[in-house]
């Protein structure tokens, strides 16, 4: 096995997720819900990619997902996560503010 | 809460398999940890449910567990898995969907980004029609050797087509970040903007430093009568040797601790560079230093093997 930040071949792909195999492998690919790195030629998988196939995986197995239905749900979970990390940014953001310009947003917000 | 499978699951003992299925199905859904990012206890909630269908969904093992066999703890370790939402909120994550910042200045500035989605809700409401669309997104792995990626620098991904693209290491980068290089995936249509290209780092590991955080660390052979004596040696670091002063009387395992000589990444405490001390022995021990030994230890025995106890 490859440490937490290397990245993995196909087969240690395979190796990595116990439910998947190769033709699931494929179909994921296929409709773009991965989209493994290219290294110098070599197409190889992140941890962000395992990570990903194992929801993957989850949506298949235990919610009988189609390509379609995992399309759209796939596409709100990068929503949803896109949008918290926006909304944690923007706090960080006023964090670092004086408390004169927090105190007037959190006025804001309570209206 | 109880571990008992049915007592996780919510189903009588009796309860047919679709049954147990459609409750497990029920708490997955509702505490996926990655449908649910913001609910902390998301993670144990699925995790118990999942060991808990694991163990009832087959008829076998349901079985032995029925008659007391085995426990719930008992069958199998639970799943071991990484968790997509981990991953899926840093800002470079290449899947994120939805926020990007085009032409509006730094895009670390959330503001500019907030404005840009406004000025394009505004307009694409009744008028520019025209189809036009955004580049696709290019995704490259790269692996980075230790020092280049400890002290920042430049390297050059190979593209399909034969072309290179440069990618600037930023200093300190460690392996499973990613790098994202605004405009340079594929090419926009309709006037569309570029894609991104997305860079996944792995760090190569180094023969002689490793890292733990912002610390380097590694291990210094140094010779009998140098640890006997103390010294001053060269030690390597990441940026070119430097003198550090062995202490008289060092031993195997002591750390020297080289002050903001580890990494210094951007907007960080620099990290130090931590030296294990390893007293290596000269290949052979001659009769002069057995000799020596012999009459030393007549009179200076000592015993580091004090508390050494099982």
């Amino acid at each position: 096995m490859t440490d937490r930040t290397g990245f993995l071949s196909e087969e240690e792909a395979l190796n990595a997720v116990g439910r998947l195999d190769r033709a699931r492998l494929v179909r994921f690919v296929r409709a773009e819900l991965i989209r493994p790195a290219d290294a110098g030629g070599r197409v190889v998988y992140r941890q962000v990619d395992i990570a990903r196939i194992e929801l993957l995986c989850d949506l298949c197995d235990d919610f009988e997902l189609e390509d379609e239905a995992l399309a759209l749900v796939m596409q709100l979970v990068d929503q949803l996560h896109g949008t918290r990390s926006d909304l944690v940014t923007l706090m960080q953001a006023l964090g670092g503010e004086p408390e004169e310009v927090r105190a007037r947003v959190m006025g804001r917000l309570g209206r | 809460m109880s571990d008992n499978p049915y007592d996780v699951l919510g189903v009588p003992k009796n309860a047919g398999s679709d049954e147990i299925k459609k409750a497990y199905r029920k708490i997955a859904r509702e505490s996926h940890p990655d449908l649910h990012p913001g609910d902390a206890a998301a993670e144990a909630r699925f995790k118990a449910a999942g060991a808990a269908f694991d163990l009832l969904k087959d008829p076998e093992t349901r079985a032995r567990f029925d008659r007391g066999e085995i426990d719930a703890s008992g069958h199998d370790s639970p799943r071991e898995r990484p968790f997509y939402r981990d991953f899926a909120e840093a800002p470079e994550n290449p899947y994120r969907r939805g926020p990007r910042y085009e032409g509006y200045g730094d895009e670390a500035d959330i503001f500019a980004e907030f404005l840009r989605r406004q000025a394009r809700q505004d307009g694409d409401g009744f008028g520019d029609r025209a189809f036009r669309a955004r580049g696709a997104d290019a995704h490259y792995a790269l692996e980075v050797p230790f020092l280049e990626a400890a002290t920042g620098g430049s390297m050059r991904i190979t593209l399909p087509d034969g072309n290179d693209l440069e990618v600037k290491i930023p200093r300190g980068v460690a392996g499973g970040q990613t790098l994202r290089l605004r405009g340079k995936g594929g090419p926009g249509y309709g006037g569309g903007a570029e894609g991104d290209a997305y860079v996944a780092i792995s760090v190569r590991p180094h023969p002689l430093f490793s890292r733990a955080g912002d610390d380097v660390e590694m291990t210094l052979p140094i010779t009998l009568d140098e640890a006997v004596l103390g010294a001053e040696v060269e030690v390597p670091t990441i940026a070119g040797p430097v003198k550090v002063t062995v202490p008289k009387g060092a031993t195997s395992g002591q750390v020297l601790r080289l002050r903001g000589r580890g990494i210094a990444a951007p907007g960080r405490q620099p990290g130090d560079q931590r030296i294990t001390l390893k007293i290596a022995m000269p290949k052979t021990v001659d009769d002069d230093l057995a000799r020596f030994m012999e009459e030393w230890r007549k009179t200076h025995g000592y015993d580091p093997r004090k508390g050494v106890k099982a």
